[in-house]
């Protein structure tokens, strides 16, 4: 394309697309505008917005109890599947950063670094993690594992699609597993993951990553396959994350298009970077550019 | 007062909107990103506008 065409381009897209956000960001920028102004002091700062917490509907779980969290990780152990731990972990020990679960589960549980950076176990070793928990009076590992995302990685393929499941904490170990052995296997899907019932509750609880449209459709039917049955649609939760697009028909299932890259902020600039991006970070860097 | 509360929502709103579709996302379907081929066009306008001296529509800045 010659900068000509390019400059066009432009100003054909420019003409073309809508200047009015959708009627689901706009109101999440209602939020965002009236958040800004503190509760407790009445300041008036972007940084008063928790633009992630809004986009993904964050709310205190106040019925969150080790207990739960324990019953949602005796639920995983039946997954015959090695699992990715979202944490920092190092492959050199002393030499890369980790947190303290990636230093935790390094040392004790067997854990080793993933091609994605995070905390690999295999499902033995998950379950030595699991039983050791139930005997810790502690509680502090917990606490670490209680707000993070159990994946189950396919292919290391980048994925721009993806579904968001909003499902009761009770029943996401039994419909991972049915992600597992009936959409994860299929071609066209890298990766799931499944967020347990943390303090703090969120809207895309499980997430399924897939290559293009046609697999998420596929995905999709499946999904609605499932759902017809009263029971398996009880164990799905109303909403899904802010900007992404509620399926019709369906309860707690969206979907969305991680950006094809990545956004890096560079003093008071943003620049795109050839990289992978989380959807709802893209649109909160953008949101927050604002303040900036 | 609440006027004065929402005193430059409208600004807010409008560079939310600039920020979403520069960036390769259209407010209006929020869920999606344009194709990467109408991305890369982005840039190389953006790239044009540099190497031509022409002011770059906000400060959004394109790499590779």
């Amino acid at each position: 394309m010659s900068p000509k065409d390019a400059r066009t381009f432009w100003q054909n897209l420019d003409h073309q697309s809508r200047n009015r956000p959708s009627d689901d960001l706009q109101r999440m920028l209602d939020l965002v505008w009236s958040h800004r102004v503190s509760h407790k002091n009445k300041t008036i700062s972007g940084a008063n917005a928790d633009v992630y917490a809004l986009y993904n509907r964050i709310f205190k779980n106040w019925s969150y109890t080790p207990g739960g969290m324990m019953g949602f990780l005796q639920g995983l152990t039946a997954i015959q599947i090695p699992v990715e731990v979202q944490c920092r972990i190092a492959a050199i020990p002393g030499k890369d950063k980790e947190d303290e679960l990636g230093r935790t589960l390094r040392r004790y549980f067997g854990a080793t670094r993933a091609a994605s950076g995070f905390a690999q176990m295999s499902p033995g070793n998950f379950r030595v993690l699991v039983q050791f928990l139930q005997t810790d009076q502690n509680g502090h590992l917990m606490s670490l594992l209680a707000p993070t995302f159990f994946h189950y990685r396919r292919t290391q393929a980048k994925s721009e699609w993806r579904i968001y499941l909003h499902v009761h904490s009770e029943y996401r170990p039994a419909v991972m597993r049915w992600v597992l052995a009936n959409i994860w296997r299929r071609a066209g899907c890298s990766n799931a993951k499944v967020g347990g019932p943390a303090p703090e509750s969120r809207a895309d609880n499980i997430v399924i990553y897939l290559d293009d449209q046609a697999s998420t459709d596929l995905a999709l039917q499946a999904i609605r396959g499932y759902q017809t049955r009263e029971d398996d649609r009880k164990q799905f939760e109303h909403g899904v994350p802010r900007t992404v697009r509620e399926v019709p028909g369906l309860v707690g299932v969206g979907t969305g298009a991680e950006p094809p890259v990545g956004i890096e902020r560079s003093g008071a600039r943003l620049l795109l970077r050839n990289m992978a991006s989380s959807f709802g970070s893209y649109r909160q860097a953008l949101i927050d550019r604002h303040w900036r | 007062m609440t006027l004065k509360r929402n005193e430059g929502k409208d600004v807010f709103i409008r560079r939310v909107v600039a920020y979403f579709k520069m960036a390769g996302v259209d407010p209006a379907h929020p869920d999606r990103h344009v194709n990467i081929d109408k991305l890369i066009a982005v840039a190389e306008y953006i790239e044009w506008c540099i190497l031509n001296k022409q002011p770059i529509p906000d400060r959004l800045t394109v790499r590779g």
